[in-house]
Protein backbone atom coordinates (compact mmCIF):
# COMPACT_ATOMS: atom_id res chain seq x y z
CA UNK A 1 0.00 0.00 0.00
CA UNK A 2 2.73 2.39 1.04
CA UNK A 3 5.13 1.59 -1.78
CA UNK A 4 2.39 1.65 -4.37
CA UNK A 5 1.29 5.06 -3.11
CA UNK A 6 4.80 6.45 -3.41
CA UNK A 7 5.35 4.89 -6.81
CA UNK A 8 2.06 6.28 -8.06
CA UNK A 9 2.80 9.69 -6.64
CA UNK A 10 6.32 9.89 -8.04
CA UNK A 11 5.31 8.83 -11.54
CA UNK A 12 2.42 11.30 -11.52
CA UNK A 13 4.69 14.08 -10.28
CA UNK A 14 7.30 13.22 -12.90
CA UNK A 15 4.76 13.20 -15.73
CA UNK A 16 3.15 16.47 -14.64
CA UNK A 17 6.53 18.12 -14.07
CA UNK A 18 7.64 17.11 -17.56
CA UNK A 19 4.55 18.65 -19.14
CA UNK A 20 4.99 21.71 -16.90
CA UNK A 21 8.60 22.22 -17.96
CA UNK A 22 7.71 21.91 -21.62
CA UNK A 23 4.86 24.37 -21.34
CA UNK A 24 5.70 27.84 -22.62
CA UNK A 25 3.58 30.83 -23.44
CA UNK A 26 3.20 30.09 -27.11
CA UNK A 27 4.34 26.56 -27.64
CA UNK A 28 4.85 23.21 -26.07
CA UNK A 29 7.83 20.94 -26.56
CA UNK A 30 8.87 17.60 -25.17
CA UNK A 31 12.59 18.24 -24.99
CA UNK A 32 14.74 21.41 -24.77
CA UNK A 33 16.28 21.40 -28.25
CA UNK A 34 18.35 24.59 -28.27
CA UNK A 35 20.74 25.98 -25.64
CA UNK A 36 18.29 28.85 -25.07
CA UNK A 37 15.52 26.37 -24.46
CA UNK A 38 17.77 24.48 -22.09
CA UNK A 39 18.43 27.65 -20.16
CA UNK A 40 14.70 28.37 -20.09
CA UNK A 41 13.94 24.93 -18.70
CA UNK A 42 16.62 24.91 -16.05
CA UNK A 43 16.93 28.54 -14.94
CA UNK A 44 13.35 29.79 -15.22
CA UNK A 45 10.88 26.93 -15.31
CA UNK A 46 12.60 24.54 -12.90
CA UNK A 47 12.83 27.04 -10.00
CA UNK A 48 9.24 28.09 -10.67
CA UNK A 49 8.15 24.43 -10.61
CA UNK A 50 10.08 23.84 -7.39
CA UNK A 51 8.65 26.94 -5.78
CA UNK A 52 5.10 25.96 -6.78
CA UNK A 53 5.54 22.46 -5.39
CA UNK A 54 7.08 23.70 -2.13
CA UNK A 55 4.29 26.24 -1.67
CA UNK A 56 1.65 23.59 -2.13
CA UNK A 57 3.53 21.30 0.23
CA UNK A 58 3.74 23.98 2.94
CA UNK A 59 0.15 25.20 2.62
CA UNK A 60 -1.35 21.72 2.53
CA UNK A 61 0.67 20.60 5.57
CA UNK A 62 -0.44 23.68 7.47
CA UNK A 63 -4.05 23.10 6.42
CA UNK A 64 -4.01 19.41 7.37
CA UNK A 65 -2.40 20.11 10.76
CA UNK A 66 -4.88 22.90 11.51
CA UNK A 67 -7.75 20.58 10.57
CA UNK A 68 -6.40 17.88 12.89
CA UNK A 69 -5.54 19.98 15.93
CA UNK A 70 -8.65 22.16 15.74
CA UNK A 71 -10.66 18.96 15.06
CA UNK A 72 -12.37 20.82 12.29
CA UNK A 73 -12.41 19.88 8.60
CA UNK A 74 -12.86 23.49 7.51
CA UNK A 75 -9.69 24.90 9.01
CA UNK A 76 -7.18 26.30 6.51
CA UNK A 77 -4.41 28.93 6.67
CA UNK A 78 -6.41 31.41 4.55
CA UNK A 79 -9.79 30.91 6.19
CA UNK A 80 -8.36 31.00 9.70
CA UNK A 81 -6.53 34.27 9.05
CA UNK A 82 -3.03 32.84 9.62
CA UNK A 83 -1.96 33.68 6.07
CA UNK A 84 -3.48 37.14 6.43
CA UNK A 85 -1.56 37.78 9.63
CA UNK A 86 1.68 36.64 8.05
CA UNK A 87 1.00 38.87 5.04
CA UNK A 88 0.32 41.96 7.18
CA UNK A 89 3.57 41.56 9.09
CA UNK A 90 5.54 40.93 5.88
CA UNK A 91 4.01 43.81 3.93
CA UNK A 92 4.53 46.11 6.89
CA UNK A 93 8.29 45.51 7.14
CA UNK A 94 8.61 45.65 3.33
CA UNK A 95 6.66 48.89 3.24
CA UNK A 96 8.67 50.46 6.00
CA UNK A 97 11.77 49.37 4.17
CA UNK A 98 13.16 47.62 7.23
CA UNK A 99 13.96 44.48 5.25
CA UNK A 100 14.56 43.65 1.61
CA UNK A 101 12.30 41.22 -0.29
CA UNK A 102 14.92 38.48 -0.04
CA UNK A 103 15.99 39.00 3.54
CA UNK A 104 16.33 35.85 5.59
CA UNK A 105 14.55 37.60 8.43
CA UNK A 106 11.39 37.93 6.36
CA UNK A 107 10.05 34.42 7.12
CA UNK A 108 10.56 35.09 10.84
CA UNK A 109 8.55 38.29 10.59
CA UNK A 110 5.84 36.40 8.68
CA UNK A 111 5.84 33.71 11.37
CA UNK A 112 5.31 36.30 14.08
CA UNK A 113 2.33 37.75 12.21
CA UNK A 114 0.88 34.30 11.53
CA UNK A 115 1.35 33.16 15.13
CA UNK A 116 -0.31 36.29 16.42
CA UNK A 117 -3.42 35.78 14.30
CA UNK A 118 -3.55 32.08 15.23
CA UNK A 119 -3.47 33.04 18.91
CA UNK A 120 -6.23 35.59 18.41
CA UNK A 121 -8.25 32.91 16.60
CA UNK A 122 -7.76 30.42 19.45
CA UNK A 123 -8.83 33.05 21.99
CA UNK A 124 -11.96 34.05 20.04
CA UNK A 125 -13.12 30.59 19.00
CA UNK A 126 -11.63 28.32 21.66
CA UNK A 127 -10.15 24.93 20.94
CA UNK A 128 -13.43 23.05 20.91
CA UNK A 129 -15.04 25.41 18.45
CA UNK A 130 -17.63 24.09 16.05
CA UNK A 131 -17.24 24.67 12.30
CA UNK A 132 -19.41 27.77 12.37
CA UNK A 133 -17.63 29.38 15.30
CA UNK A 134 -14.26 28.72 13.74
CA UNK A 135 -15.24 30.13 10.37
CA UNK A 136 -16.77 33.19 12.05
CA UNK A 137 -13.67 33.81 14.12
CA UNK A 138 -11.50 33.19 11.04
CA UNK A 139 -13.56 35.70 9.06
CA UNK A 140 -13.07 38.21 11.86
CA UNK A 141 -9.30 37.69 12.00
CA UNK A 142 -9.02 37.75 8.18
CA UNK A 143 -11.11 40.92 8.08
CA UNK A 144 -8.79 42.64 10.53
CA UNK A 145 -5.77 41.49 8.53
CA UNK A 146 -7.44 42.63 5.29
CA UNK A 147 -8.23 46.03 6.77
CA UNK A 148 -4.66 46.48 7.94
CA UNK A 149 -3.35 45.47 4.51
CA UNK A 150 -5.72 47.96 2.90
CA UNK A 151 -4.45 50.72 5.16
CA UNK A 152 -0.83 49.91 4.30
CA UNK A 153 -1.64 49.79 0.57
CA UNK A 154 -3.59 53.00 0.80
CA UNK A 155 -0.59 54.72 2.28
CA UNK A 156 1.73 53.39 -0.40
CA UNK A 157 4.20 56.04 -1.47
CA UNK A 158 3.52 55.78 -5.21
CA UNK A 159 1.35 53.85 -7.72
CA UNK A 160 4.19 51.46 -8.49
CA UNK A 161 4.62 50.48 -4.86
CA UNK A 162 0.84 50.07 -4.63
CA UNK A 163 0.70 47.84 -7.68
CA UNK A 164 3.67 45.82 -6.60
CA UNK A 165 2.27 45.15 -3.15
CA UNK A 166 -1.24 44.33 -4.34
CA UNK A 167 0.00 42.01 -7.08
CA UNK A 168 2.30 40.33 -4.60
CA UNK A 169 -0.63 39.66 -2.32
CA UNK A 170 -2.56 37.86 -5.04
CA UNK A 171 -0.07 35.05 -4.85
CA UNK A 172 2.15 33.96 -7.70
CA UNK A 173 5.25 31.93 -8.38
CA UNK A 174 6.13 33.58 -11.68
CA UNK A 175 9.13 35.89 -12.07
CA UNK A 176 10.77 34.25 -9.11
CA UNK A 177 13.79 32.04 -8.86
CA UNK A 178 16.05 30.02 -6.63
CA UNK A 179 16.38 32.82 -4.00
CA UNK A 180 12.67 32.44 -3.17
CA UNK A 181 13.13 28.68 -3.00
CA UNK A 182 15.81 29.37 -0.40
CA UNK A 183 13.34 31.49 1.57
CA UNK A 184 10.66 28.80 1.82
CA UNK A 185 13.02 25.82 2.03
CA UNK A 186 14.25 26.36 5.60
CA UNK A 187 10.69 27.09 6.76
CA UNK A 188 9.56 23.73 5.41
CA UNK A 189 12.51 21.94 6.97
CA UNK A 190 11.75 23.53 10.36
CA UNK A 191 8.02 22.82 10.17
CA UNK A 192 8.58 19.32 8.86
CA UNK A 193 11.07 18.43 11.60
CA UNK A 194 8.74 19.67 14.32
CA UNK A 195 5.82 17.72 12.85
CA UNK A 196 7.92 14.59 12.61
CA UNK A 197 8.98 14.91 16.27
CA UNK A 198 5.40 15.63 17.35
CA UNK A 199 3.67 13.02 15.20
CA UNK A 200 2.50 11.10 18.29
CA UNK A 201 0.86 14.24 19.61
CA UNK A 202 -0.72 14.99 16.23
CA UNK A 203 -2.04 11.43 15.98
CA UNK A 204 -3.54 11.59 19.47
CA UNK A 205 -5.90 14.29 18.23
CA UNK A 206 -8.29 11.61 17.02
CA UNK A 207 -9.39 11.61 20.68
CA UNK A 208 -11.45 14.32 22.37
CA UNK A 209 -9.67 16.99 24.39
CA UNK A 210 -10.17 15.38 27.83
CA UNK A 211 -8.89 12.01 26.70
CA UNK A 212 -5.94 13.70 24.99
CA UNK A 213 -5.04 15.52 28.21
CA UNK A 214 -4.85 12.19 30.04
CA UNK A 215 -2.50 10.58 27.51
CA UNK A 216 0.72 11.87 29.05
CA UNK A 217 1.77 14.60 26.60
CA UNK A 218 3.33 17.84 27.77
CA UNK A 219 0.32 19.52 26.23
CA UNK A 220 1.28 23.19 26.35
CA UNK A 221 4.79 22.56 25.04
CA UNK A 222 3.62 20.34 22.19
CA UNK A 223 0.89 22.79 21.23
CA UNK A 224 3.38 25.65 21.05
CA UNK A 225 5.69 23.60 18.86
CA UNK A 226 2.84 22.74 16.51
CA UNK A 227 1.92 26.41 16.40
CA UNK A 228 5.48 27.24 15.38
CA UNK A 229 5.39 24.54 12.69
CA UNK A 230 2.11 25.78 11.19
CA UNK A 231 3.19 29.40 11.15
CA UNK A 232 6.56 28.41 9.73
CA UNK A 233 4.88 26.64 6.79
CA UNK A 234 2.49 29.52 6.17
CA UNK A 235 5.08 32.27 6.58
CA UNK A 236 7.45 30.47 4.19
CA UNK A 237 4.71 30.35 1.60
CA UNK A 238 3.57 33.94 2.11
CA UNK A 239 7.04 35.49 1.90
CA UNK A 240 7.99 33.45 -1.16
CA UNK A 241 4.76 33.62 -3.16
CA UNK A 242 2.19 35.85 -1.47
CA UNK A 243 -1.25 34.57 -0.48
CA UNK A 244 -2.46 31.38 -2.15
CA UNK A 245 -5.77 30.27 -0.70
CA UNK A 246 -7.74 27.03 -0.60
CA UNK A 247 -4.86 24.61 -1.22
CA UNK A 248 -4.67 23.95 2.51
CA UNK A 249 -8.37 23.18 2.53
CA UNK A 250 -8.70 21.07 -0.60
CA UNK A 251 -5.61 18.84 -0.34
CA UNK A 252 -6.55 17.17 2.99
CA UNK A 253 -10.08 16.60 1.71
CA UNK A 254 -8.77 14.89 -1.41
CA UNK A 255 -6.56 12.66 0.74
CA UNK A 256 -9.50 11.80 3.00
CA UNK A 257 -11.53 10.88 -0.08
CA UNK A 258 -8.73 8.41 -0.87
CA UNK A 259 -9.48 6.78 2.49
CA UNK A 260 -6.65 8.13 4.65
CA UNK A 261 -7.81 9.17 8.12
CA UNK A 262 -4.87 8.60 10.46
CA UNK A 263 -3.70 12.14 11.28
CA UNK A 264 0.04 11.84 10.68
CA UNK A 265 -0.48 9.98 7.39
CA UNK A 266 -3.10 12.54 6.44
CA UNK A 267 -0.66 15.40 7.04
CA UNK A 268 2.17 13.89 4.97
CA UNK A 269 0.03 12.77 2.08
CA UNK A 270 -1.82 16.10 2.05
CA UNK A 271 1.52 17.85 1.87
CA UNK A 272 2.61 15.86 -1.18
CA UNK A 273 -0.82 16.15 -2.81
CA UNK A 274 -0.80 19.90 -2.14
CA UNK A 275 2.54 20.20 -3.93
CA UNK A 276 1.14 18.42 -6.97
CA UNK A 277 -2.04 20.47 -6.84
CA UNK A 278 -0.23 23.82 -6.94
CA UNK A 279 2.01 22.61 -9.80
CA UNK A 280 -1.11 21.66 -11.77
CA UNK A 281 -2.82 24.97 -11.01
CA UNK A 282 0.32 26.92 -11.96
CA UNK A 283 0.48 24.85 -15.15
CA UNK A 284 -3.06 26.07 -15.85
CA UNK A 285 -1.90 29.63 -15.20
CA UNK A 286 0.75 29.21 -17.90
CA UNK A 287 -1.48 27.31 -20.30
CA UNK A 288 -4.61 29.54 -20.15
CA UNK A 289 -4.44 31.92 -23.13
CA UNK A 290 -5.27 35.11 -21.24
CA UNK A 291 -3.88 38.48 -22.42
CA UNK A 292 -2.27 39.06 -19.01
CA UNK A 293 -0.97 36.04 -17.11
CA UNK A 294 -3.35 35.40 -14.24
CA UNK A 295 -2.02 35.07 -10.72
CA UNK A 296 -1.77 31.62 -9.17
CA UNK A 297 -3.66 32.79 -6.07
CA UNK A 298 -6.49 34.04 -8.26
CA UNK A 299 -6.88 30.75 -10.13
CA UNK A 300 -6.65 28.83 -6.85
CA UNK A 301 -9.47 30.96 -5.46
CA UNK A 302 -11.58 30.57 -8.62
CA UNK A 303 -11.29 26.79 -8.34
CA UNK A 304 -11.20 26.57 -4.55
CA UNK A 305 -14.08 28.83 -3.53
CA UNK A 306 -16.81 26.75 -5.27
CA UNK A 307 -15.24 23.63 -3.75
CA UNK A 308 -15.54 25.24 -0.31
CA UNK A 309 -19.26 25.77 -0.95
CA UNK A 310 -19.62 22.10 -1.85
CA UNK A 311 -17.74 21.07 1.30
CA UNK A 312 -19.86 23.34 3.50
CA UNK A 313 -22.99 21.84 2.01
CA UNK A 314 -21.71 18.32 2.65
CA UNK A 315 -20.74 19.27 6.21
CA UNK A 316 -24.22 20.72 6.72
CA UNK A 317 -25.88 17.51 5.56
CA UNK A 318 -23.69 15.27 7.74
CA UNK B 1 -3.47 4.77 51.70
CA UNK B 2 -3.79 4.12 47.99
CA UNK B 3 -5.74 7.35 47.37
CA UNK B 4 -5.95 10.35 49.62
CA UNK B 5 -7.89 13.55 48.92
CA UNK B 6 -7.52 16.43 51.37
CA UNK B 7 -9.01 19.92 51.17
CA UNK B 8 -9.96 19.60 47.52
CA UNK B 9 -11.79 22.80 46.71
CA UNK B 10 -12.79 23.69 43.17
CA UNK B 11 -14.64 26.97 42.99
CA UNK B 12 -18.29 26.44 43.94
CA UNK B 13 -18.38 22.99 42.41
CA UNK B 14 -16.54 20.75 44.81
CA UNK B 15 -15.50 20.85 48.45
CA UNK B 16 -14.02 17.67 49.87
CA UNK B 17 -12.26 17.98 53.21
CA UNK B 18 -10.90 14.49 53.77
CA UNK B 19 -11.48 11.31 51.80
CA UNK B 20 -9.17 8.36 51.67
CA UNK B 21 -9.23 4.82 50.34
CA UNK B 22 -6.93 2.32 52.07
CA UNK B 23 -6.69 -0.41 49.44
CA UNK B 24 -7.59 -1.32 45.86
CA UNK B 25 -11.32 -1.83 45.45
CA UNK B 26 -14.27 -0.89 43.28
CA UNK B 27 -15.58 2.53 44.33
CA UNK B 28 -18.76 3.98 42.89
CA UNK B 29 -19.23 7.74 42.88
CA UNK B 30 -22.92 8.57 42.93
CA UNK B 31 -25.01 11.71 43.18
CA UNK B 32 -27.48 13.84 41.26
CA UNK B 33 -26.64 15.70 38.05
CA UNK B 34 -24.28 18.51 38.90
CA UNK B 35 -23.27 17.00 42.25
CA UNK B 36 -19.58 17.23 41.33
CA UNK B 37 -18.87 13.63 40.26
CA UNK B 38 -17.13 14.51 36.99
CA UNK B 39 -15.22 17.38 38.61
CA UNK B 40 -13.94 15.06 41.34
CA UNK B 41 -12.91 12.41 38.83
CA UNK B 42 -11.08 14.83 36.55
CA UNK B 43 -9.25 16.29 39.57
CA UNK B 44 -8.17 12.84 40.72
CA UNK B 45 -7.06 12.02 37.16
CA UNK B 46 -4.91 15.14 37.17
CA UNK B 47 -6.77 17.06 34.45
CA UNK B 48 -7.74 19.93 36.72
CA UNK B 49 -4.87 21.81 38.34
CA UNK B 50 -4.92 21.29 42.12
CA UNK B 51 -2.62 22.52 44.90
CA UNK B 52 0.26 20.41 46.17
CA UNK B 53 -0.60 17.45 48.42
CA UNK B 54 -4.33 17.74 47.77
CA UNK B 55 -4.47 14.47 45.86
CA UNK B 56 -2.02 11.71 46.79
CA UNK B 57 -1.80 8.38 45.00
CA UNK B 58 0.14 5.62 46.82
CA UNK B 59 1.83 8.30 48.93
CA UNK B 60 2.94 10.32 45.90
CA UNK B 61 1.73 13.84 45.39
CA UNK B 62 -0.17 14.04 42.10
CA UNK B 63 1.25 17.49 41.27
CA UNK B 64 4.81 16.16 41.65
CA UNK B 65 4.30 13.52 38.95
CA UNK B 66 5.37 14.26 35.39
CA UNK B 67 2.84 13.89 32.56
CA UNK B 68 4.52 10.62 31.62
CA UNK B 69 4.43 9.23 35.18
CA UNK B 70 0.77 10.19 35.56
CA UNK B 71 0.09 8.44 32.28
CA UNK B 72 1.56 5.15 33.54
CA UNK B 73 -0.36 5.25 36.85
CA UNK B 74 -3.79 6.54 35.87
CA UNK B 75 -6.29 5.72 33.11
CA UNK B 76 -9.05 8.22 32.58
CA UNK B 77 -12.26 7.78 30.64
CA UNK B 78 -14.17 11.05 30.23
CA UNK B 79 -17.95 11.15 30.22
CA UNK B 80 -18.18 12.15 26.57
CA UNK B 81 -15.16 10.40 25.09
CA UNK B 82 -15.21 10.48 21.32
CA UNK B 83 -13.07 9.78 18.29
CA UNK B 84 -13.44 12.28 15.49
CA UNK B 85 -11.66 10.55 12.62
CA UNK B 86 -12.84 7.56 10.60
CA UNK B 87 -9.97 5.36 11.78
CA UNK B 88 -10.42 1.65 12.52
CA UNK B 89 -11.04 0.34 16.02
CA UNK B 90 -7.64 -1.35 15.82
CA UNK B 91 -6.00 2.03 15.13
CA UNK B 92 -7.91 3.67 17.98
CA UNK B 93 -6.61 1.05 20.40
CA UNK B 94 -3.10 1.42 18.97
CA UNK B 95 -3.30 5.18 19.49
CA UNK B 96 -4.62 4.52 22.98
CA UNK B 97 -1.27 2.92 23.81
CA UNK B 98 0.65 6.10 23.12
CA UNK B 99 3.20 7.01 25.83
CA UNK B 100 2.52 3.77 27.72
CA UNK B 101 5.36 1.52 28.89
CA UNK B 102 4.03 -1.97 28.30
CA UNK B 103 5.16 -5.23 29.86
CA UNK B 104 3.64 -7.18 26.96
CA UNK B 105 3.72 -6.63 23.20
CA UNK B 106 1.40 -4.10 21.55
CA UNK B 107 -0.51 -6.84 19.75
CA UNK B 108 -0.99 -8.76 22.98
CA UNK B 109 -2.20 -5.70 24.90
CA UNK B 110 -4.75 -4.91 22.20
CA UNK B 111 -5.89 -8.50 21.92
CA UNK B 112 -6.43 -8.74 25.66
CA UNK B 113 -8.79 -5.77 25.89
CA UNK B 114 -10.58 -6.57 22.65
CA UNK B 115 -11.38 -10.03 23.99
CA UNK B 116 -12.36 -8.60 27.34
CA UNK B 117 -14.80 -6.12 25.84
CA UNK B 118 -16.10 -8.20 22.97
CA UNK B 119 -14.46 -6.07 20.25
CA UNK B 120 -12.73 -8.70 18.11
CA UNK B 121 -15.39 -8.62 15.33
CA UNK B 122 -15.24 -4.80 15.26
CA UNK B 123 -11.46 -4.32 15.06
CA UNK B 124 -11.24 -3.57 11.35
CA UNK B 125 -14.32 -1.34 11.18
CA UNK B 126 -14.10 2.48 11.18
CA UNK B 127 -15.11 3.66 14.64
CA UNK B 128 -17.35 6.40 13.26
CA UNK B 129 -19.59 3.71 11.71
CA UNK B 130 -20.21 1.93 15.02
CA UNK B 131 -23.28 2.47 17.21
CA UNK B 132 -23.01 4.69 20.31
CA UNK B 133 -22.82 1.70 22.65
CA UNK B 134 -20.16 -0.02 20.54
CA UNK B 135 -18.10 3.18 20.48
CA UNK B 136 -18.40 3.40 24.25
CA UNK B 137 -17.08 -0.14 24.58
CA UNK B 138 -14.09 0.79 22.43
CA UNK B 139 -13.46 3.78 24.70
CA UNK B 140 -13.70 1.64 27.83
CA UNK B 141 -11.30 -0.85 26.28
CA UNK B 142 -8.95 1.99 25.35
CA UNK B 143 -8.94 3.15 28.97
CA UNK B 144 -8.25 -0.38 30.22
CA UNK B 145 -5.10 -0.86 28.11
CA UNK B 146 -1.92 -1.75 29.97
CA UNK B 147 -1.43 -1.87 33.72
CA UNK B 148 -2.43 1.06 35.88
CA UNK B 149 -2.83 1.66 39.59
CA UNK B 150 -5.94 3.75 39.24
CA UNK B 151 -8.82 3.58 36.76
CA UNK B 152 -10.97 6.72 36.71
CA UNK B 153 -14.10 6.12 34.64
CA UNK B 154 -16.84 8.70 34.21
CA UNK B 155 -20.11 6.85 33.59
CA UNK B 156 -18.45 3.97 31.76
CA UNK B 157 -21.71 2.13 31.11
CA UNK B 158 -23.65 4.96 29.47
CA UNK B 159 -25.23 3.79 26.24
CA UNK B 160 -24.46 0.10 26.83
CA UNK B 161 -27.15 -2.56 26.69
CA UNK B 162 -27.88 -4.49 29.89
CA UNK B 163 -25.75 -7.49 28.92
CA UNK B 164 -22.69 -5.41 28.11
CA UNK B 165 -23.29 -3.26 31.18
CA UNK B 166 -23.15 -6.30 33.46
CA UNK B 167 -20.12 -7.57 31.57
CA UNK B 168 -18.41 -4.21 32.05
CA UNK B 169 -19.15 -4.22 35.79
CA UNK B 170 -17.81 -7.78 36.04
CA UNK B 171 -14.57 -6.69 34.35
CA UNK B 172 -14.17 -3.62 36.53
CA UNK B 173 -14.83 -5.72 39.62
CA UNK B 174 -12.25 -8.26 38.49
CA UNK B 175 -9.71 -5.51 37.90
CA UNK B 176 -10.30 -4.08 41.37
CA UNK B 177 -9.65 -7.55 42.80
CA UNK B 178 -6.29 -7.78 41.05
CA UNK B 179 -4.95 -4.66 42.73
CA UNK B 180 -6.28 -1.78 40.62
CA UNK B 181 -8.29 0.92 42.32
CA UNK B 182 -11.40 1.52 40.21
CA UNK B 183 -13.20 4.83 40.62
CA UNK B 184 -16.36 5.07 38.54
CA UNK B 185 -19.14 7.64 38.42
CA UNK B 186 -22.39 5.67 38.14
CA UNK B 187 -26.02 6.58 37.70
CA UNK B 188 -27.56 3.13 38.07
CA UNK B 189 -27.85 2.81 41.85
CA UNK B 190 -28.90 -0.84 41.66
CA UNK B 191 -25.79 -1.78 39.66
CA UNK B 192 -23.67 0.35 42.00
CA UNK B 193 -25.11 -1.41 45.03
CA UNK B 194 -24.61 -4.82 43.43
CA UNK B 195 -20.99 -4.40 42.33
CA UNK B 196 -19.22 -1.67 44.27
CA UNK B 197 -17.27 -2.32 47.47
CA UNK B 198 -17.86 1.21 48.62
CA UNK B 199 -19.93 4.15 47.45
CA UNK B 200 -19.22 7.86 47.67
CA UNK B 201 -22.40 9.90 47.71
CA UNK B 202 -21.92 13.51 46.64
CA UNK B 203 -24.45 16.29 46.91
CA UNK B 204 -23.84 19.86 45.85
CA UNK B 205 -20.12 19.29 45.77
CA UNK B 206 -19.87 17.82 49.26
CA UNK B 207 -19.55 14.28 50.58
CA UNK B 208 -22.82 13.11 52.11
CA UNK B 209 -21.73 9.56 52.85
CA UNK B 210 -18.90 7.16 52.11
CA UNK B 211 -19.00 3.46 52.93
CA UNK B 212 -20.46 0.11 51.91
CA UNK B 213 -23.60 0.36 49.74
CA UNK B 214 -26.03 -0.62 52.49
CA UNK B 215 -24.73 2.17 54.72
CA UNK B 216 -24.77 4.81 51.97
CA UNK B 217 -28.02 4.04 50.18
CA UNK B 218 -30.23 4.59 53.21
CA UNK B 219 -33.77 5.87 52.98
CA UNK B 220 -32.72 9.22 54.49
CA UNK B 221 -29.76 9.71 52.16
CA UNK B 222 -31.80 8.90 49.07
CA UNK B 223 -34.58 11.21 50.18
CA UNK B 224 -32.15 14.01 50.97
CA UNK B 225 -30.09 13.86 47.79
CA UNK B 226 -32.20 12.33 45.03
CA UNK B 227 -35.63 13.25 46.48
CA UNK B 228 -36.91 9.68 46.05
CA UNK B 229 -38.22 6.94 48.29
CA UNK B 230 -36.78 3.56 47.51
CA UNK B 231 -37.68 -0.05 47.96
CA UNK B 232 -34.80 -2.46 47.51
CA UNK B 233 -35.17 -5.98 46.15
CA UNK B 234 -32.04 -7.96 46.88
CA UNK B 235 -31.56 -11.59 45.85
CA UNK B 236 -28.49 -13.69 45.21
CA UNK B 237 -28.91 -12.97 41.50
CA UNK B 238 -28.87 -9.20 41.68
CA UNK B 239 -30.28 -6.01 43.06
CA UNK B 240 -33.24 -3.97 41.89
CA UNK B 241 -34.48 -0.62 43.03
CA UNK B 242 -38.06 0.55 42.95
CA UNK B 243 -37.98 4.30 43.30
CA UNK B 244 -40.74 6.83 43.62
CA UNK B 245 -40.45 10.56 43.45
CA UNK B 246 -40.94 12.33 46.75
CA UNK B 247 -43.51 15.08 46.54
CA UNK B 248 -42.04 18.24 47.91
CA UNK B 249 -44.11 19.51 50.80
Amino acid sequence: MRTSWWLGYLSLLLAISWVYLGLGHYQFEWWPSSPIQQQLWLDIRLPRLTLAWLNGFALASAGAILQVILRNPLAEPGLTGVAGGAAVATVLVLYLGWLGALSWWLPLVGMLGGALSLLVLLVIAGRKASGNELILAGVAVSAVAGAMLAVILNMAANPYAFQELSLWMMGSVSNRGWPQVWLIGPCIVLGGLICWRQRGFINAHIFDQYTLLSLGFAYARSMWLILIAVTSFVAGSVVSAGIIGFVGLIAPHLVRLLGVHKPSTLVWRSAFCGGLLVVVVDGLVKWLPTPIELHLGVIAAVIGAPLLIVLLQRAGRA
Amino acid sequence: MILQVKQLVIAERLHITDWSIPQAQFIGVIGTNGAGKSTLLSAVAGLVPVAANVVRLNNRDLTQLSDQQRRQLIRYLPQFASVNAAVSVQQVLQQGLVNLHLTVSVAEAIERVSREFDLVPLLSRPITQLSGGEQRRVQVARACLGDAELLVFDEPGSGLDIGHQLELMDHLKARSQTGQLVLAALHDLALAAQYCDQLLLLHQGRVVAFGPPNEVLTTENLAETFAVTATWLCTDDGVALLAQRLHKS
